[in-house]
């Protein structure tokens, strides 16, 4: 089982970046040592589980840098005190945390864990002096500072490691337009083998088979890339998605997709069982075409093509997924696109999920009937009555969906863009870590 | 079968009574106090006595939760036992038949005068025959009560688990409920003391004669004085204060003449019903058993109904006692005098802590104090001589038990458990959510703008870096608080952003004249609106009078680009509803950092899963050896 470390910094490399800039690593900006003081004591300091050679090291230079000032108010005893109170600090905290991690009955000196963990003695001598006596002199103190700063860069940030974490982040990561590029030319590649394949007539032919089999795999490394980020995934629908690589150019309103899927079927259903995230991603960016073209008109060529993908794909990961109930939660989020974005199109689809699956058709049909109500009379009252307690079961998920229909009416009645209204509850749980904004 | 044995087991832990506490000391003081629960630390556990290891530590008062001045939770800190037995355990004679077994593996015991039987775990426990009392608290039949002149008649029964579903979630709840021998059950016998695997054995609760004293006069006081009784016990960190609170509560409130007690929880650090941070006036209508993550209080439930509370957004009110006191005072103001009323206070005896003990008492106009003694004399004199209306009780303090979760480790659980609390509808038992908190879908609050869901950001304490203050929220817990209409003018000023509906030529020319138009809402430069420090250096904190805190917040993300807040809250959609037209505004402060907020979704999905995304905050950390105790960051596993 591993174990996992809280730290105040977001990233590795946000550390490193406070590292070099507390140490002069970088290219010196005037004010950088400044700044990286500012952020661990006004903030990184707040969020808790601060290492204290990281807080201690702030403290001695803030300290510094009062001192370069040019404040004419400065006292020579504001001077000594500031040095003092961040350098007794320093001393004591680790002395406090060495003495508890020995766990003895009968707690043993300072100066001994000072000896015990290697801190230069002479540290613990000139912190009981500062207490205990006068306060020492300027030049003692500067000195005092400057050796504690060596020492914490010895124990603690020399140690650090440009990790290899840090690599991925910066440097191993492949330009995210390369990527695309990549994509875009498989996709390619694979339309037209299919094509040739099956003007050839050969589509069943076991050379092919391996052809088809060898893109799933060129895929299958473009989404497993280095970062096995979601965004690859969602690059990856993208692409597939937006630049109409699933909609035949030809193509007039009416016509059958029967040979778009059957062109596209064996890649997709292959991505589907190996990739994760890949079904869900796909359904959301089929739903964005589907909402985001703002006029949904019945006469709107692409927007059927889309609506028709969307079922299949749906059905895709109904045959195909193996990672349990994610088929479910797919369709009654199309569902709730449906609802909330009342089209033609959206109607269509609505209308065929709900007639295939008796289940969501008791959870939904009453709702969705509301909905294309909505989209008919702008005077319909919406019923305000909210959800009362849920637990996210399935079967509360109409009156979650009745709320945000009340939020979204509520902010159309005021402001015409989507974030006017106060309070909104997400259209969708989100599937990224706490902090990231999806 | 499985049924006999495990009534041979229950009946073998049958317990005598009044067979006392010689062995009990003797054990407590052979446990360390703390013990290990885990499997796995979570606190970094490595004896490196070098300055690598130590420099890595933070230095906040958080390190070293061994030392003695770690408040335990007594009573409820070893396991999750829902029932503690009075008396040391000792097996009567075999045989008699007082434990049956039933189809559905509930048990019916029959207990003779003063035996006391343990079950660990969750359950309803019903009596037939008889009166049984738990924790303090009678039970009786509910219909038709027969007495039985020879003893009484219990039965026990499973219940559909919902607290475990967090054991999923954090490695905080596991290793609390014993070991799954009965997967079809949801309790088990207690195993006697004698077994192996002692640390793990809860130790039964103890109520001594000289508490029965106390208990007994502060009941017939309240019977008394038409019910005027406000209790509160004063004792120092571990000394029972929680225990002894509840033991009244319950004793309290089995009570047929009363069945509703007021409990006032001022125990930032520990509180018996909310997260921590918080002080909060919660009616008492049923007994509390399991530790505080069992039972969070809520406007919704019927049993732990919260009537009002506030925030000081810290674990102690070292930072500004005056607020405190404030929060105190204008909480008990809501209590209907008709009840008595506990008060919990924290276990802060001296210097600033005496102090406000001393203010509190007359403040909350305490009739009852009862002294966990030994107690520093001057506290105890200087309580007496202000206090001349109140009635003193002394009580030895309580021997510290050995607890299995460090005080920050508790608050995070109990933090974790109101997060996933679910406002019951009435009478239902609560229930937890089992979502990781990172799935729950948050609520998106856009905090600039005419429709600005929050007004603004006060930072309890010291406040950030305007600079920083988007890089402290994000991840981090804050308390929502609502603001009366008249008192926002005041605080807020003459924000133009204010949620009300009037029109903005009627808003700018009344806030003129109300209050000079120097606006108290900065901006950072994300937007964020915040109210900068007076030059005392402090924000004044929110008035109590006029305002109240709605409930705690996780500030999942922040989409600035968009200016909105996400933010994941225990509220219900229909809660949330009633507070949009309302004023609110986020305060933070020293909340913990909501380490387990982080780390659910990686529990929830395993091992080696999860890390291979960005994971803000967050890294995995090798056991590291001694010639190298430094962070090693893993190359992200390429999983699959």
């Amino acid at each position: 089982m591993p174990r996992y470390t809280i730290h105040p910094w977001r990233t590795h490399t946000d550390l490193l970046t406070v590292r070099d800039q507390l140490y002069h690593l970088d290219t010196p900006a005037p004010d950088a040592r400044r700044y990286a003081v500012d952020r661990i004591l006004s903030c990184w300091k707040f969020r808790g589980n601060l290492p204290h050679a990281v807080e201690s090291t702030a403290l001695l230079i803030d300290a510094q840098l009062h001192h370069q000032s040019q404040n004419s108010e400065r006292s020579d005893f504001a001077l000594r005190a500031v040095y003092t109170a961040a350098f007794t600090r320093f001393v004591t905290g680790f002395c406090d945390i060495g003495r508890s991690r020995e766990g003895l009955l009968q707690p043993s000196s300072m100066l001994d864990v000072a000896k015990r963990i290697g801190m230069p003695v002479h540290f613990v001598g000139l912190r009981h002096e500062a207490v205990h006596e006068e306060l020492p002199s300027l030049g003692r103190l500067v000195g005092a500072v400057d050796e504690g700063l060596r020492w914490l860069w010895e124990v603690y940030w020399s140690r650090l490691e440009v990790s290899a974490l840090n690599d991925v982040e910066s440097n191993g990561r492949v330009d995210d337009g390369e990527l695309k590029d990549e994509v875009r030319r498989v996709l390619k590649a694979f339309r037209s083998s299919r094509r040739d394949a099956f003007r050839t007539n050969r589509q069943r032919e076991a050379e092919h088979q391996s052809e088809v089999e060898a893109f799933a795999q060129a895929c299958g490394r473009i989404l497993d890339g280095d970062s096995r980020d979601r965004q690859d995934v969602e690059m990856f629908a993208t692409v597939l998605v937006d630049e109409r690589f699933l909609v035949p150019s030809s193509r007039s309103l009416g016509d059958s997709m029967d040979g778009a899927f059957t062109l596209w079927d064996p890649l997709l259903s292959r991505l589907i069982q190996s990739q994760r995230r890949f079904p869900a991603t796909l359904v959301e960016r089929l739903h964005t075409q589907l909402t985001e073209s703002t006029v949904q008109s019945s006469k709107d060529v692409a927007s059927e093509a889309f609506a028709l993908w969307l079922l299949h794909a749906l059905e895709l990961a109904n045959t195909y997924a193996t990672h349990g109930s994610t088929d479910a939660s797919l369709q009654a989020a199309t569902l709730r696109v449906c609802c909330l974005y009342p089209g033609s199109w959206t109607k269509m689809v609505g209308q065929r999920l709900l007639e295939g699956d008796a289940e969501l058709m008791a959870d939904y049909q009453a709702l969705f009937e509301a909905s294309v109500l909505v989209a008919n009379s702008e005077t319909m009252e919406v019923d305000t009555e909210v959800g009362t307690a849920h637990d996210g079961g399935p079967s509360e998920l109409p009156f979650s969906t009745r709320d945000e229909l009340v939020a979204v009416r509520y902010s159309a009645l005021h402001d015409h863009s989507t974030a006017a209204v106060g309070w909104r509850r997400a259209l969708f749980a989100p599937s990224v870590p706490i902090g990231i904004v999806a | 079968m499985a049924p006999k044995r495990n009534a041979q087991e229950a009946f073998g832990n049958l317990v005598v009574p009044h067979q006392i506490s010689a062995f009990a000391a003797a054990r407590l003081a052979k446990q360390s106090k703390h013990v290990a629960a885990y499997q796995e630390p979570l606190e970094d556990d490595e004896r490196l006595h070098d300055a690598a290891s130590l420099a890595q530590v933070p230095y906040d008062g958080n390190h070293g939760d061994t030392s003695s001045d770690a408040e335990s939770e007594p009573g409820n800190s070893v396991l999750t036992s829902t029932l503690k037995p009075t008396t040391i355990i000792h097996s009567p004679a075999h045989g008699k038949g007082a434990v049956e077994a039933g189809p559905d593996g509930r048990l019916t015991i029959t207990l003779r005068n003063n035996e006391t039987t343990a079950y660990v775990g969750e359950y309803d426990l019903r009596v037939l025959e008889g009166i049984a009392t738990i924790y303090g608290a009678v039970l009786a039949p509910t219909s038709s009560p027969r007495r039985r002149r020879d003893g009484t008649v219990v039965q026990i029964s499973h219940v559909q688990s919902t607290i475990r579903v967090l054991d999923k979630l954090s490695p905080l709840f596991r290793n609390m409920w014993r070991r799954e021998d009965y997967p079809t059950r949801t309790f088990q016998p207690l195993q006697s003391p004698a077994d192996g695997d002692s640390q793990h054995s809860p130790l039964p609760l103890e109520i001594d004669q000289r508490t029965e004293t106390v208990l007994s006069r502060l009941s017939t006081e309240v019977d008394s004085t038409a019910r005027l009784t406000r209790v509160m016990a004063v004792g120092a960190k571990s000394s029972g204060k929680s225990t002894f609170n509840r033991i009244l509560c319950n004793a309290l409130i089995s009570k047929p003449s009363l069945q509703k007690i007021l409990y006032l929880d001022l125990d930032p650090g520990q509180p018996e019903f909310g997260p921590s941070g918080q002080l909060s006036l919660v009616e008492v209508t049923a007994p509390i058993l399991g530790p505080p993550f069992t039972h969070p209080a809520s406007a919704r439930s019927p049993n732990y109904s919260l009537l009002r509370a506030h925030t000081i957004a810290a674990t102690s009110f070292k930072d500004d006692p005056a607020h405190y006191v404030a929060c105190a005072t204008e909480l008990v103001q809501h209590a209907d005098r008709q009840y008595p009323l506990v008060v919990n206070s924290c276990g802060w005896v001296s210097g600033l802590g005496a102090s406000v003990l001393h203010d509190l008492t007359q403040a909350l106009s305490i009739t009852q104090v009862v002294l966990l003694e030994p107690l520093d004399a001057g506290l105890t004199a200087a309580l007496q001589t202000s206090c001349t209306d109140a009635t003193f009780h002394r009580l030895p303090r309580q021997p510290a038990r050995p607890t299995a979760r460090t005080p920050a480790e508790s608050r995070g659980m109990q933090t974790m458990a109101y997060f996933h609390h679910r406002a019951a509808k009435a009478t239902s038992e609560p229930r937890w959510s089992s979502k990781a908190i990172s799935s729950r879908r948050p609520w998106l609050v856009s905090y600039d703008g005419p429709h600005a869901g929050i007004q603004a950001i006060i930072s309890y304490g010291t406040q950030p870096h305007p600079d920083f203050l988007a890089e402290t929220l994000d991840g981090s817990l804050v308390a929502l608080v609502r603001l009366d209409s008249q008192y926002e003018r005041g605080v807020l000023s003459s924000s133009h952003h204010t949620a009300t509906s009037e029109p903005s030529a009627d808003d700018s020319s009344e806030s003129a004249t109300t209050a000079p138009p120097s606006d108290l809402i900065k901006r950072t430069k994300d937007s964020l609106p915040y109210i900068a420090p007076t030059t005392s250096g402090a924000t004044a904190p929110l008035d109590p009078r006029f305002s109240e805190c709605v409930s705690l917040a996780l500030v999942r993300g922040i989409d600035t680009p968009n200016k909105v807040l996400q933010l994941v809250t225990p509220l219900s959609e229909s809660q949330v509803a009633a507070l949009m037209d309302q004023t609110l505004v986020i305060v933070r402060g020293s909340f913990d950092a909501p380490e387990w907020a982080y780390l659910e979704d990686l529990h929830l999905n395993g091992r080696e899963s999860g890390m291979e995304t960005e994971r803000p905050w967050v890294s995995r950390t090798e056991t590291v050896g001694i010639e190298g105790a430094v962070w090693r960051l893993r190359h992200p596993p390429l999983a699959g």
